[in-house]
């Protein structure tokens, strides 16, 4: 049977993310992340990121499969600019991939970073990460 | 050797971590490339970079976009040394700019 592939959102305090790749660091030893781990400090963190409308984006990306970030912004019904600062925030996080085109107007295409079929977010391993960030 | 990437502050930076296993060089002094990022993430801009090549050693990016050229030299002796107060610094940024 084909797995279906998952964005996994996971969550991790600074303390705990500064001494792991200490550690790593120290001791010479590997630290890759898994493709399809997306590590967040905090619930309150990935929940004001993750709007409505940048799952409106994902669910539109990979169903429709738009040729170009303007397509997806008349998608959407939404403002170009708008839609392309949400685009880069999924990009820069991991979401999403902007793929160049390779036409002359420097067209970035909108593509799912893998091709998952759904997000698994995992429960925090303390409460506290749950209300409060890092640097609070 | 490393990567990793951490998303903080409401997902408005992404810290990474990558450290390379490379040939011992004058580049490179001990065989290890180190580049920590704190990435902008909707503006798509690097905000912070601390690298060590050679001649400058341990330095770090503080004006970027714009000042790809100005360097602050970072008097620390190893690489945890300089993890440790790249780490210090993204908490003074994100610190600052919640306040």
């Amino acid at each position: 049977m084909k797995k279906i592939e998952t964005l996994e959102i996971h969550f991790q305090s600074y303390d705990d993310f500064r001494q792991e790749v200490a550690n790593a660091l120290y001791k010479r030893s590997p630290l890759i992340q898994k493709k399809n781990h997306i590590i967040f400090d905090t619930v309150a963190s990935f929940r004001s990121f993750m709007t409505i409308q940048k799952i409106e984006l994902l669910t539109v990306i990979a169903n429709q499969k738009p040729s170009s970030i303007y397509e997806l912004a008349k998608l959407v019904d939404r403002d170009f600019a708008a839609v392309l600062r949400d685009c880069t925030g999924l990009e820069a996080i991991g979401f999403i991939n902007l793929k160049d085109s390779n036409n002359s107007k420097g067209t970035k295409i909108p593509q799912l970073r893998f091709n998952y079929k759904g997000m698994i977010v995992f429960l925090p391993r303390s409460p506290y990460q749950i209300e409060f960030s890092v640097a609070a | 050797m490393i990567h990793r990437e951490y998303v903080v502050h409401d997902g408005k930076y992404l810290v990474v971590i990558r450290v390379y296993k490379v040939e011992n060089s004058k580049k490179f002094p001990g065989g290890t490339k180190a580049k920590f990022l704190l990435q902008h993430c909707e503006g798509g801009f690097v905000r912070l970079l601390v690298d060590n090549h050679e001649p400058y050693g341990f330095h770090m990016h503080t004006r970027l976009p714009e000042d790809h050229e100005h360097r602050e030299i970072l008097e620390v002796k190893d690489h945890e040394a300089a993890l440790d107060y790249f780490l210090n610094e993204v908490e003074r940024i994100i610190k600052n700019e919640k306040n």
